[in-house]
């Protein structure tokens, strides 16, 4: 049997070699994820909605610094466009699987996809809390003193945001150093 | 001494200046559809959630910091099909590779 992906329709199924098997729920799994994304509120495909209708924008709108706003939202636009996986590109990635597979090019397109799709899931968090932590009543902006934990593809994101908006590095890890001289930056609140 | 111990550190010794921390976690928002969150021991937030989680309850009369607010920052609810997606991918490249890791095949976070 073949699974053929037409927009969101699955025609039919598809069974072959254990390989053709992982690749056919990866595409089930990404189609599913995908129609996810287009049914929710949260994360409409449309970059313009995603930023003025969800979550995100809730807390968009509670930064009084109107420059720090726009500069917010436009930069996690940018990233909501990068990363969006369009159907099209789910459409190709089933044909050439059913071309005749060749389970490594595909793979390769496949990983592509989802490494698009893990991205853009990332920045509705990243979005959201940095929006949230420019909030009037928490506001980065301000004397707050605000401690982020999450993982290294989030905090770079939250770096170069805080750099564009003319934030300064005081102290940072290096390589693959894991700890922070602390007496570089005392006293942490004053 | 973990992130965890020394954050709880620090907002003690904030607590004397009357400064208050705000802090954010990676933690996924408890809804009505996930009412709880668990981490194994190995995760790398589940010291720190451990630690403070009385302070991301609703009601945060166990929260022993009166100077910290905690907030949840994960809004998504499609990090399990993300993960799902990951596993399923290794699990492709070790087929096309020849190479086997038992910790994906269990189906741990990647």
């Amino acid at each position: 049997m073949q699974k053929i992906y037409d927009g969101a329709k699955r025609v039919k199924i598809y069974k072959g070699s254990k390989q053709e098997q992982y690749l056919n729920i990866m595409l089930d799994k990404l189609s599913d994820a995908m129609a996810n994304i287009h049914g929710r509120d949260l994360l409409p495909v449309n970059t313009d909605n995603i930023m003025h209708e969800s979550k995100i924008f809730k807390q968009l709108q509670y930064i009084e610094d109107v420059n720090i706003r726009d500069e917010i939202e436009d930069f996690f636009r940018d990233r909501f466009e990068e990363y969006t996986v369009t159907w099209d590109e789910l459409d190709f990635a089933a044909k050439i699987m059913l071309q005749g597979p060749n389970p490594t090019s595909v793979f390769l397109h496949m990983a592509n996809l989802i490494d698009k799709l893990s991205r853009y899931i990332m920045t509705v968090m990243d979005a959201y809390l940095m929006a949230r932590a420019f909030r009037s009543d928490l506001s980065l902006s301000s004397s707050s003193n605000i401690i982020i934990y999450a993982g290294d593809n989030h905090a770079v994101t939250y770096r170069q945001l805080l750099q564009t908006l003319g934030f300064e590095t005081i102290a940072e890890i290096r390589d693959w150093d894991q700890c922070l001289d602390l007496s570089t930056f005392q006293p942490f609140f004053s | 001494m973990n992130i965890a111990d020394f954050l709880a550190n620090l907002v003690s010794e904030v607590e004397e200046l009357d400064k208050t921390i705000d802090i954010f976690l990676g933690v996924p928002y408890v809804s009505a559809t996930l009412k709880r969150n668990e981490f194994l021991p190995t995760h790398y937030l589940h010291d720190i959630y451990q630690k403070f989680k009385p302070c991301l309850l609703y009601i945060k009369d166990d929260c022993p910091y009166p100077n910290l607010r905690v907030h949840y920052a994960d809004v998504r609810n499609l990090s399990d099909q993300v993960n799902d997606l990951n596993i399923y991918s290794y699990q492709l490249y070790s087929e096309v590779r020849g190479v086997t890791c038992k910790k994906y095949m269990m189906g741990q976070n990647v």
